[in-house]
């Protein structure tokens, strides 16, 4: 298993020299810069500017430099906000983030695999279909309407929540709703069709001849091994909601990650859209790995073995 | 979703029945205005910061030479008094016994010093060219004289000497800009991050930085080591940075927020019959401009017909819907003419009128629009364009039968298309430096880089040249108003509106100045009445 880790790790970093060697080409290939603006300034103003940030040197000393850089986990300043640098941004963004996250992706594991498995056992009867209309809704209405509706009603029409800003657990509550529907949607489906499938195995007839309790049947054996294809989903689940969603983050006035995300494209912002590229790849390898290691402990059939051997 | 959402949403509903979302910082009396700057500012050092919400704090934080009142005329600010020699080139200001908010006096060579801050190539300045109007200052930018060669001097603690290239009328109210504010000294060589803490962030204005978290909300307290502390009525300034309108529109109504600014152009007309709405008139005017080396647009008459053939009052009303002005010329209200106002004095350029437009039209050889081409009309991703252009396109159709095409590009490619001409019709807007028609005049030059359009025009050129070195202030604006006549009879562009800006604002906000560069919010005489 050490092994593997580590050779899983070797190809992460591999993975990572590429999306940033990909990545940096690609910024110097798109026009406009981090100083462009409506009013062309003169000449000697716009070299001072490019001078200061080194952007005068050729690419492949920018390139060098910025590799260099980034193995020393030093992901550079921000052109856009002086005096910041791209570490900083992060430092400040990810917590947020991953905090509306983390309550995020509690509230979908929650509503979802409940919504999942009394679906699951009450199959194609009322309960069924209503839950899965929900879940259709869920997965098919855009976060940012459902956004703007519990916006309407908890904070304009009611009063009861603050409609935008941070800092108190108040204000997590709207856009944590809103950010939960499309992944309660989708775990709930996975777990009625798994659930579906693994009661009709001939090991929950058994537990059940046994004489088991009916919710020992269901948490113990049937949910348990429903639950694999949900623990993989939450690999590149919990990777894209720590890191922050734009949509949400903008209604909501959330002073997260996620905006960066889009604004540092915009602003040609190149330093901090290398860093939260870098950043976003690492975290996703890493969550990946991370659920491959907590499927064996799951599933006991999942071996992580080398493949050469 | 069902039962556990219902009773998650019971659960705060119950929780939070009770709390009361009111603010109560104003029961002890307290003056507080909550205000949503709407974005994160990229840096507070006056030397490069270059936009709105940058500005807003600055001006609260610091001060200059002199300060824009609300009828944004310059008053006296750390200066006290100044001369002005007889030929307009001299400027001699005394300061005022005034302190920095560490305690520390306020000197003339904090001014000095500020300024060639401002001028030093390594300081890579984007405002840099706002002090070119001094002596060498330019030269010193481009790399080609020292520091010490350049028209600013302090002669001692409080006396200020500035030596111009021209006399430069504006040159008063350009001191109460951000870029020419004053830095402490000892703190800014001590620390080039200076502008980045609390602590470090020394100004010499009525308010100080209390607290600035990231993308999130800036707190700024009233400065006690202000000069004119005792006429400073507000205690504290709280600044958010939702950059939604929506969102801001529904903070402002539930009272999160007690100023707020663009509001969405749908809610203006209700806003305003509530009352909670107020236009403000802003220096900026937007507006199509030619690609006259365009086999088609190089035609004069063609530029004049399409610029005929649009109905701008009606664009204002059922497009933009923001109260702007309907623009039949270059320069907005709001800069000085001989007498009053440059704007009046010069009247309109020209009248709508889609006859006379087809005429031009048939002159130049496109009867009914027959053998014209499609056009391309090109806009950026950033601004409120595509229902403006989508009415513009649909008036050209009707009114001239010439079809257009609509081409949305990226901010970023869209300024590269627009700098290399790589276009044909572009939406563009230009707002002002400083209050005066020279801003807005001498971007169509020959050879100003933000002569976009290709047009030359020898005269023009003249007459901006005798404005600009030009003695005698009636001479000079008597010069500016030919060449705007010029510049309206050959159309490079084609005028659309002048800009306003919609704010909306609690009842018991008072004396908030907006002033007409920017429409930032100054808050030196602002104050809370319930």
């Amino acid at each position: 298993m050490a092994r593997y880790i580590l050779r899983r790790v070797g190809t992460m970093l591999l993975a990572l020299f590429f999306i940033v060697s990909a990545t940096f080409f690609m910024l110097k290939a798109i026009p406009g810069g981090p100083f462009a603006s409506e009013k062309k300034l003169p000449p000697s103003i716009e070299e001072n500017i490019t001078k200061k940030y080194h952007l005068d040197d050729p690419w492949y000393i920018q390139y060098r430099d910025y590799l260099i850089r980034t193995a020393e986990f030093d992901l550079g300043p921000s052109y856009r906000y002086e005096g910041r640098t791209v570490n900083d941004i992060i430092a400040d963004g990810f917590p947020v983030s991953a905090q509306l996250g983390f309550v995020t992706v509690l509230i979908s594991i929650v509503t979802g695999i409940s919504l999942g498995t009394i679906a699951a056992l009450n199959r194609n009867k009322f309960h069924d279909y209503f839950a899965m209309i929900l879940a259709t809704l869920g997965f098919s209405v855009p976060s940012f309407i459902v956004a703007f509706i519990l916006m309407y009603i908890f904070a304009y029409k009611l009063r009861l929540l603050p409609p935008a800003l941070w800092g108190t657990w108040k204000h997590l509550v709207l856009p944590a709703v809103s950010l939960s529907f499309v992944p309660t949607a989708v775990i709930a489906r996975l777990i009625r069709s798994n659930m579906v499938e693994v009661l009709q195995q001939d090991y929950i007839k058994t537990a059940k001849a046994k004489g088991l309790k009916k919710t020992i049947v269901i948490y113990r054996h049937a949910l348990r091994n429903a639950i694999t294809p949900v623990v993989i989903y939450l690999g590149p689940l919990v990777t894209g909601i720590f890191t922050g969603s734009f949509v949400i983050e903008h209604i909501f006035a959330i002073p997260g990650l996620g905006r960066h995300f889009v604004m540092s494209i915009q602003n040609r912002d190149y330093t901090v859209i290398l860093g939260i590229t870098v950043f976003y790849s690492l975290f996703l390898m890493t969550m990946n790995l991370a659920v491959d290691i907590m499927l064996t402990v799951i599933d006991p059939r999942v071996q992580l073995v080398d493949e050469k051997r | 979703m069902n039962l556990y959402f219902l009773i998650f949403m019971i659960g705060i509903a119950l929780l939070t029945a009770g709390c009361s979302q009111k603010q109560d910082d104003l029961k002890n009396g307290e003056q507080v205005i909550t205000y949503n700057l709407g974005a994160e500012p990229e840096t507070l050092d006056p030397a490069t910061a270059t936009g709105k919400a940058e500005a807003t704090v600055q001006m609260a934080v610091f001060e200059g030479l002199t300060r824009l009142d609300k009828d944004n005329k310059p008053v006296p600010g750390m200066a006290k008094d100044w001369e002005i020699s007889d030929d307009g080139t001299r400027y001699t200001f005394h300061l005022r016994d005034a302190k920095w908010s560490n305690g520390e006096p306020v000197t003339a060579y904090d001014f000095e010093y500020a300024w060639k801050r401002l001028l030093s190539p390594e300081t890579g300045a984007y405002y840099a060219y706002q002090l070119w109007y001094i002596k060498n200052g330019k030269e010193y930018t481009d790399g080609n004289v020292s520091a010490d060669e350049v028209g600013v001097r302090a002669i001692d603690d409080k006396t200020l000497e500035v030596e111009l290239i021209a006399p430069t009328p504006y040159f008063l109210s350009l001191t109460a800009f951000s870029g020419l504010y004053p830095v402490n000294q000892n703190i800014v060589q001590s620390n080039p991050d200076w502008h980045t803490g609390v602590d470090t962030y020394v100004g010499n204005g009525p308010f100080k930085l209390a607290e600035w978290k990231h993308n999130q909300k800036l707190v700024l307290l009233k400065n006690p080591n202000y000069w004119a502390a005792d006429d400073v009525k507000l205690d504290k300034i709280v600044m958010t940075m939702a950059e939604s309108r929506n969102t801001e529109l529904t903070m402002f109504e539930t009272g999160q927020i007690d100023i707020a600014e663009e509001v969405p152009a749908q809610e203006i007309k209700r806003l305003l019959d509530e009352g909670t709405a107020s236009i403000h008139p802003d220096l900026s005017s937007y507006f199509s401009v030619f690609n006259t080396d365009n086999d088609f647009l190089k035609d004069k008459r063609v530029r004049r017909a399409l610029a005929m053939a649009i109905n701008r009052q009606s664009l204002i009303d059922n497009v933009a819907q923001g109260f702007q002005k309907p623009a039949y010329a270059f320069v907005p209200n709001g800069v000085p003419g001989i007498n009053g106002d440059f704007r009046e004095e010069g009247g309109d350029y020209f009248q709508e009128n889609v006859e006379r437009a087809r005429e031009l039209l048939a002159q130049a050889g496109y009867p009914n629009g027959d053998g014209a081409p499609t056009l391309e009309l090109m806009y950026d991703n950033r601004g409120d364009h595509q229902k403006l252009v989508e009415a513009i396109q649909e008036m050209w159709k009707s009114n001239l039968n010439i079809d257009v095409k609509l081409k949305k590009q990226e901010w970023g490619v869209y300024l590269k298309s627009l700098f290399n001409g790589d276009y044909q019709i572009a939406m563009a807007g230009w707002n002002a430096d400083y209050v005066d028609a020279m801003t807005f005049l001498d971007m169509w030059v020959s050879d100003s880089g933000n002569n976009v359009a290709g047009w030359r025009n020898s005269e023009y050129d003249r007459l901006i040249e005798i404005a600009k070195t030009s003695f005698d202030n009636k001479k000079r604006i008597a010069a500016m108003h030919d060449a705007e006549k010029i510049l309206l009879n050959e159309m490079p562009f084609m005028p659309i509106y002048f800009y306003t800006n919609v704010n909306m604002y609690k009842p018991w906000v008072k004396g908030v100045v907006v002033p007409t560069i920017g429409g930032f919010q100054e808050f030196r005489w602002a104050y809370v009445e319930k």
